[in-house]
C-alpha cells in the first residue's frame, strides 16, 4: 500500500480521492462516520473572525459587510495556530487562499456531480441560509438544496409548513426569520407560514427521516409536487424542513420548482436531523467507490512503524493490519474518536500525540473537566484543541519535530480552531485534505528519508 | 461482634437512653434468632418476588453489557436517517431502541414491537455500521423484543428492559 | 403604578418548606401570598436526593426522629401516590468497615420495626455470593450485604404539586419574585414586603399580618433585611447523574472519610452522592469542585468497582439550610428544625423563619409552622395536608387507557403519569389539536410532548425554559438540549406570547445553564456530546453574543 487515509469524513475522503488521481495506490480505513455526516449543508472557509467575538454575518451585513475573501483574510493574520496561518502565512500570495479554495471546491463539485449532489457558491459575495430554528447563517459555499435558500437573492420567503414533523416547527422559523432580517438590518422582506395540502399516507411518520425516505420515489415527489401548486412565486423562496429526498438528486427540487413557480430550497438542519451531512457522506462514500479506493470497515487501534520506514495501520477487526508508506490522519474530534477522553482524560488515541488548543496550550494527559472554563460563551481549550503540525501538515510530537516524515494529519484533527465557534469544519476539511493528498505525493516521491527527519 | 466497642462508645457519647434500651432488646432477640438458626429461604429469590412488581429482576449480563454501549448515544440521528434509507418500516427508528433502553417504560408502539415481541425491525444491522458510538443498536432493538415476549411483559417489571437486568 | 397585595401570611421561598407552608395554610383557609426568586424547588429541593426515607441513621441517637420520618414517609405515599417510587438499597459489608455484619444487622431489625410506617419492607440479609448473584456490579471484596427499603419522590414535582395546591385554594404563588425590602411599621412590626418581578421589572407592595421567611439556605439573608440574625451551617452537597440506570437497586458507598453515600435510582437515571461540606460561597453561583467529583467517584468505586466506565452527565449542586451547631463535621450535625418566631426571640414582630430539617419530614414541618402561625392569627381551623391528595395524587392515571386514546407511546404516557397523575389526563385533553402538536415529542431522551409542555406554562405558571428542567425534565438526558431547546421554546413562545428575541434568549440561557452543569464531570462520551452542543448552539443558532458567561 503506498498510502492509507484514517477517516471517512469531507478531510479523509478528499485527501483519498485526490491520492487516486494522482495515481497513488490509496485505501480508506474507517469504521463509522463523524463530523461530515453530521454537518449542516454549508462549507465554510472563512467564518468567524477570531478574536472579534460577534458572528462574521453580523459584522459582514450590519454596517460595511465582509466579503467571504475578506473574511479569510482576517483570520490568516489573526490567529497563528489557526490552519490558515499555518498554510497560507502573512508573506505568501494573498489571492492564493482564494484560488486554492476556489480549485479545492471546484474539485469536490466535480467528485460529488455524479452522486447528484450539487455545489455552490463563492468567496466573492455573501449568501445567507436559514436554519430550521430560524436563524441565519453566512455560507461561503453550500450542497444542494440548501443551497437555493439565499435570503438575499428572495424578495419574500414562505417556510411550508408540514405538520407533525419532528424537529420542525413553521411558525417559530417564521418569527425569528423575520426577527433575524430585522436585526440584521436587511430590507425587509415578508416572511409567511405556507401549508400545502399534504395526504396522510406521505407522512405516515413524524420522523423527518421517514417522510424523506418516502420522497425519494416517484409517487411521493408527484404527490408533494401537486400538493405545492402555485404556492410559489417569482421571487419567493419556499423554505422546506429538511426531508427533500434521501438520496441526493435534483429531481425533487426541479419538480417542486417547476409546479411551486418558486424557489425552492431546505432549511439549514442540525443533529439529530442532519440530512444535508448525511447525503454529503454517501456522496462521498459514492465517488470513492468510483475511483476504485478500497474501502475497510474497521477500528484503528494505533499507528506502529512497519517494516522498513513504513507505517503500520493496526486494526481491532480484520484485515488486522495494514502496511502503507504515507499515512493520513483524518479522524476528526470527539465525536469520531479521532480525540478521546475515556475515564475523562483528553488524549489522541492513536498515537498519543500531544494536543494543543487555539493559545498553544497543551491539553492532552489532562481531565477535560479540568480544561473546561466556566461560561459557555467562553472560549473553550476543549474544543479548539487537536495536533499541532509543520506546513506539510505532519503532526508533531512533544519535541516539536514531526512524528514521522510520512504521517500527515488533516481536517478538524488539526487543532488551533474551533470548528463550533467558525464553522470552518468543512472547509478545513477540505482544503487540508487536499494538501495533505500534495504533501503525501511529494513525499512519495522524495529520496526516502529516515523517520522523523524535520526538512 | 465486630467492632461493639466502637459502637457502644460512639452510642455512649452522642445515643440517647432510649435508643441503646431499643438497640439492648433488639441485639438480645439477634442473637437468640441466630442460635436458633431461623430459616427463611433462598433470600435472593424473596427479594426478587417481593421487588418483581417494582420492576426489579434477575440481572441479566447480557442487557447489562448492552447497556454499556448504548450509553455513548451522542442523539446524532444517523440511525434513523439509515434504517429510513435501507426500507425500516416506520415508525421504526433506532434512535428510540437506543433511548428506550434506558428509559423505564418502553414505547412498543414506536419501536414498531407488538405484544407478541414481533418486531419491525430486521436485524440488518446498518444503524449499527453507521453509529460514530459504535452501539450495537440492532441488538438492543432485538433485546427490547424479547422483552415484549417475555412472562412479564405489560407489568411494572418491564422496567428497564435493556437498561438494567 | 405598583400593584398592592393584602393577604394574610406572606411565605418567603418556593422550596419545598415554603409551598408545603403555603398548601397547609391555603387549606386552613387562610389567605396567602408565596413569593419565589426563581423557580419553585431552584434551590434546595433541586438538589436533593430525592428520598424520604425513613431516617435509619438516626436511630442511634434518637428513634423519635427515626419514628417521625416513617410515619411522614407515609402520609407523603398517601398524598402524592404518583410522586413516589420504591427504592431497594443493597448495602454491603466490608471487612475493614468500622461495624461488623452483627451489628449492622442488629440495626436493620430496630428500622424494621418502623418499616410498616411508611409501607416499606424488611431487610434480607445475603451472603457474598447471593449479593453478587442479585447485584453483578458489586464489589466481589464484600464480606456480606444486607437489603432495606426506602422510598423516592421527584422532589421538585412535590414542590410544584404543594404550589398547585395552595394555588387552587386562592393562594397568589410568584415566581422570579424577589424580596426587596420588608416592611415595617412605627412600632418595628413587619408588616409586609415590596416584591420585584424579576422578568417583567414591576414591583408590587404585600401586606400581610405575619411573614413567613422559608428561603432555605437565604433564610438569613431574608432575616438580615429586618435587621435579624439567624445563624446556620449551610452544608454543600453534591449529586452526580449518570446517563441511564447503574442499578436499579440503591448501593450503599462509604467516601474515604467514611461518608455514607450512594449510588441509587432517580427517575430515569442512577445519581451518586452526596456530600456534606461547610460552605460559605455564593448561594446563586454554587461550584462542583474537582476534589468532590474525585471524592464521589473514590467512594462509588470501591462498592461498585466499574463505576467509571458508566457516562456521567452532570452535576447536581445545593446547600442545605443546616442547624448551627459548632464544634460539630458536617455530617454530626442535627437534622433537627427550628421554627423562630422574631417578634419573641428578637426585635422583628411579625417576622417568622424556618430552618434546618429535611426532605422527608416537610410536611410535619409545615404543619407545625402553620400551627404557630395560625395561632398568632387566631386561625383554629387545623392542618389538612395529610388527608387530602396533592394534585394528580386523587387516583392512579390508567397507562393503557392515555396512551390508547390519545395516540401517544407508553413511555411518554409514563412520563406525564408520573408527573401529573390523575391529572395526566387533563394534560393530553387540554393539548389536543387539529394538526395532531400535543402528540408530539419534544424532548425524546426524557420523553416530554408538546402537550405537557403546554400544560405547564398555561395552567402551572410556569415562565423560563430553564424552569423546564425542573418541572418536566426536559434538557438533562444525553443531548443536554442541543436537540430539543429550540422546539421547546417554540412551544413556550407560543403559550406565553414570547417575542423571537425572548425565545432566543432562552434557548441560549438553557445552553448555558447545562453547559454549567456538564463542565465539572466532563469525560468520555459526554465531551463529544458537548461538541454536538455546541455546534447546534454556536455553529447553528448563532448564540455567541446572546450566552452570558
Amino acid at each position: 500500500m503506498s498510502a492509507v487515509v484514517v477517516g471517512a469524513g469531507l478531510a479523509g475522503s478528499a485527501a483519498a480521492l485526490a491520492l487516486a488521481e494522482a495515481g497513488v495506490d490509496v485505501a480508506q480505513v474507517a469504521a463509522a462516520p463523524g463530523a461530515t455526516a453530521l454537518s449542516a449543508g454549508t462549507l465554510d472557509v472563512a467564518g468567524a473572525s477570531p478574536g472579534i467575538p460577534t458572528l462574521p454575518w453580523r459584522d459582514a451585513l450590519r454596517g460595511t459587510p465582509l466579503l467571504p475573501r475578506e473574511r479569510l483574510a482576517l483570520h490568516r493574520r489573526g490567529a497563528p495556530s489557526h490552519p490558515w496561518a499555518q498554510l497560507f502565512g502573512a508573506g505568501d500570495d494573498p489571492s492564493q487562499p482564494e484560488r486554492e479554495v476556489d480549485a479545492g471546491v471546484a474539485r469536490l463539485a466535480g467528485w460529488l456531480a455524479p452522486a447528484g449532489l450539487g455545489l455552490a457558491g463563492g468567496l466573492g459575495a455573501n449568501r445567507l441560509l436559514a436554519t430550521v430554528a430560524g436563524t441565519l447563517r453566512v455560507a461561503d459555499f453550500a450542497f444542494a438544496p440548501a443551497a437555493g435558500g439565499d435570503l438575499l437573492a428572495a424578495h419574500e420567503i414562505a417556510v411550508v409548513d408540514v405538520p407533525p414533523l419532528e424537529g420542525f416547527d413553521a411558525r417559530a422559523l417564521a418569527r425569528i426569520l423575520a426577527r433575524e432580517i430585522e436585526v440584521l438590518g436587511l430590507p425587509k422582506r415578508p416572511v409567511s407560514v405556507v401549508h400545502p395540502k399534504l395526504p396522510e399516507p406521505l407522512l405516515a411518520a413524524p420522523s423527518p427521516a421517514r417522510v424523506a425516505a418516502r420522497l425519494d420515489g416517484a409517487d411521493a415527489r408527484t404527490v408533494l409536487a401537486q400538493a405545492c401548486q402555485g404556492l410559489g412565486a417569482p421571487g419567493r423562496l419556499l423554505l422546506f424542513p429538511p426531508i427533500l429526498g434521501i438520496a441526493a438528486g435534483a429531481e425533487l427540487v426541479a419538480a417542486l420548482e417547476a409546479s411551486s413557480g418558486g424557489r425552492v430550497a431546505e432549511a439549514l438542519a442540525f443533529p439529530p436531523f442532519a440530512l444535508a451531512g448525511f447525503r454529503l457522506q454517501r456522496a462521498l462514500d459514492a465517488a470513492l467507490a468510483a475511483a476504485g479506493v478500497r474501502r475497510i470497515a474497521a477500528h484503528v487501534r494505533r499507528l506502529a512503524s512497519g517494516a522498513g520506514a513504513r507505517l503500520r495501520v493496526v486494526l481491532a477487526e480484520e484485515p488486522a493490519s495494514l502496511d502503507a508508506e504515507a499515512v493520513v490522519l483524518a479522524t476528526g474530534r470527539f465525536t469520531s474518536g479521532g480525540l478521546g477522553a475515556d475515564l475523562g482524560v483528553v488524549a489522541e488515541p492513536l498515537l498519543g500525540l500531544p494536543l494543543y488548543d487555539a493559545d498553544g496550550r497543551r491539553i492532552d494527559g489532562i481531565p477535560a473537566r479540568r480544561s473546561a472554563r466556566k461560561g459557555y460563551g467562553n472560549e473553550q481549550p476543549l474544543f479548539s484543541a487537536g495536533v499541532r503540525t509543520d506546513r506539510r501538515l505532519r503532526p508533531l510530537g512533544a519535541n516539536g519535530r514531526p512524528h514521522h516524515g510520512r504521517l500527515f494529519a488533516a481536517g478538524d484533527l488539526l487543532g488551533g480552531f474551533d470548528p463550533a465557534r467558525e464553522r470552518t469544519g468543512l472547509g478545513v476539511a477540505l482544503v487540508t485534505g487536499l494538501r495533505a493528498a500534495r504533501a503525501v505525493v511529494e513525499a512519495l516521491h522524495a529520496p526516502p528519508s529516515r523517520t522523523g527527519d524535520v526538512p | 461482634m465486630r467492632g461493639y466497642r466502637g459502637f457502644l462508645r460512639e452510642m455512649l457519647r452522642t445515643g440517647s437512653l432510649r435508643a441503646l434500651a431499643l438497640q439492648l432488646r433488639t441485639g438480645a432477640l439477634h442473637v437468640a434468632h441466630q442460635a436458633f438458626g431461623r430459616r427463611r429461604g433462598d433470600p435472593v429469590a424473596r427479594f426478587l418476588a417481593a421487588y418483581g412488581p417494582d420492576g426489579i429482576r434477575e440481572p441479566d449480563p447480557a442487557a447489562r453489557r448492552l447497556a454499556r454501549q448504548a450509553e455513548r448515544c451522542l442523539v446524532c440521528g444517523l440511525c434513523s436517517l439509515e434504517c429510513a434509507r435501507t426500507g425500516g418500516v416506520p415508525p421504526l427508528d433506532p434512535r428510540d431502541a437506543v433511548i428506550a433502553a434506558a428509559r423505564l417504560e418502553v414505547d412498543w408502539v414506536r419501536l414498531g414491537v407488538s405484544p407478541g415481541g414481533d418486531t419491525a425491525c430486521g436485524a440488518c444491522d446498518a444503524c449499527a455500521r453507521i453509529c460514530p458510538a459504535g452501539i450495537p443498536i440492532h441488538l438492543v432493538q432485538a433485546r427490547l423484543a424479547s422483552f415484549a415476549a417475555s412472562p412479564s411483559a405489560g407489568t411494572k417489571a418491564d422496567a428497564t428492559p435493556a437498561g438494567i437486568g | 403604578m405598583t400593584r398592592l397585595l393584602r393577604t394574610r401570611v406572606l411565605v418567603i421561598g418556593g422550596g419545598i418548606n415554603g409551598t408545603g407552608i403555603a398548601r397547609d395554610l391555603a387549606l386552613r383557609g387562610v389567605p396567602v401570598v408565596l413569593a419565589e426568586r426563581r423557580e419553585l424547588g431552584s434551590g434546595t429541593t433541586w438538589a436533593s436526593s430525592g428520598m424520604i426515607h425513613g431516617g435509619l441513621r438516626y436511630l442511634q441517637k434518637d428513634p423519635a426522629v427515626t419514628e417521625h420520618s416513617c410515619l411522614d414517609s407515609g402520609a407523603i405515599q398517601r398524598i402524592a401516590p404518583h410522586l413516589v417510587f420504591r427504592i431497594p438499597f443493597l448495602m454491603p459489608v466490608f471487612r475493614e468497615d468500622p461495624l461488623g455484619p452483627e451489628l449492622v444487622e442488629i440495626g436493620l431489625e430496630m428500622y424494621d420495626r418502623y418499616v410498616p410506617l411508611k409501607n416499606g419492607r424488611p431487610h434480607t440479609r445475603l451472603t457474598r455470593a447471593q449479593a453478587l448473584a442479585l447485584e453483578p456490579a458489586l464489589s466481589d471484596r464484600i464480606e456480606c450485604a444486607f437489603t432495606l427499603d426506602e422510598w423516592g419522590v421527584d422532589a421538585a414535582r412535590l414542590c410544584v404539586a404543594n404550589a398547585l395546591d395552595a394555588a387552587d385554594r386562592g393562594a397568589s404563588v410568584l415566581t422570579h419574585t424577589e424580596v426587596v425590602e420588608l416592611l415595617r411599621d412605627a412600632s418595628g412590626r413587619v408588616t409586609g414586603a415590596r416584591l420585584r418581578d424579576r422578568l417583567r421589572g414591576d414591583e408590587a407592595i404585600v401586606e400581610a399580618e405575619l411573614v413567613m421567611n422559608a428561603a432555605g439556605p437565604w433564610v438569613p439573608q431574608v432575616a438580615g433585611l429586618a435587621g435579624e440574625a439567624v445563624r446556620l451551617r449551610p452544608g454543600k452537597g453534591i449529586h452526580l447523574v449518570f446517563e441511564r440506570r447503574v442499578s436499579n437497586l440503591a448501593i450503599y458507598a462509604k467516601g474515604v472519610d467514611g461518608r455514607d453515600m450512594f449510588t441509587f435510582p432517580h427517575e430515569q437515571n442512577s445519581m451518586a452522592g452526596t456530600t456534606d461540606d461547610d460552605y460559605y460561597g455564593d448561594l446563586d453561583r454554587i461550584d462542583v469542585t474537582e476534589d468532590e467529583v474525585a471524592y464521589v467517584l473514590q467512594a462509588m468505586e470501591r462498592s461498585i468497582p466499574g463505576i467509571r466506565e458508566h457516562r456521567v452527565l452532570h452535576a447536581i449542586q445545593g446547600v442545605r439550610p443546616t442547624l448551627f451547631g459548632f464544634g460539630a463535621y458536617e455530617d454530626e450535625l442535627s437534622r433537627d428544625y427550628e421554627i423562630l418566631d422574631h417578634g419573641a426571640a428578637g426585635d422583628a414582630p411579625g417576622l417568622w423563619s424556618i430552618t434546618g430539617g429535611k426532605l422527608a419530614a416537610y410536611r410535619l414541618m409545615a404543619e407545625d409552622a402553620a400551627d404557630r402561625l395560625c395561632a398568632a392569627l387566631g386561625v383554629e381551623a387545623a392542618s389538612r395536608t395529610a388527608e387530602l391528595p396533592l394534585p394528580g395524587g386523587e387516583a392512579p392515571a390508567d397507562l393503557p387507557a392515555l396512551a390508547a386514546r390519545f395516540r401517544i407511546g407508553l413511555a411518554p404516557a409514563a412520563r406525564l403519569a408520573f408527573r401529573h397523575g390523575a391529572r395526566a389526563q387533563g394534560v393530553l385533553e387540554a393539548g389536543e389539536d387539529a394538526h395532531a402538536r400535543g402528540r408530539r415529542i419534544v424532548c425524546a431522551c426524557e420523553p416530554v410532548l408538546d402537550a405537557e409542555l403546554r400544560h405547564v406554562a398555561r395552567s402551572e405558571g410556569l415562565r423560563r425554559l430553564t424552569d423546564c428542567t425542573l418541572r418536566v425534565r426536559l434538557g438533562v438526558g444525553a443531548c443536554q438540549g442541543a436537540a430539543c431547546a429550540v422546539g421547546a421554546a417554540s412551544v413556550l413562545a407560543e403559550e406565553l406570547g414570547w417575542d423571537a428575541e425572548r425565545a432566543v434568549r432562552e434557548v441560549a440561557e438553557l445552553a448555558a445553564a447545562r453547559w454549567r452543569a456538564v463542565a465539572p464531570v466532563l469525560a468520555g462520551a459526554q465531551v463529544a456530546a458537548m461538541e454536538i452542543h455546541r455546534h447546534v448552539n454556536f455553529g447553528m443558532l448563532g448564540l455567541a453574543e446572546e450566552i452570558l458567561p
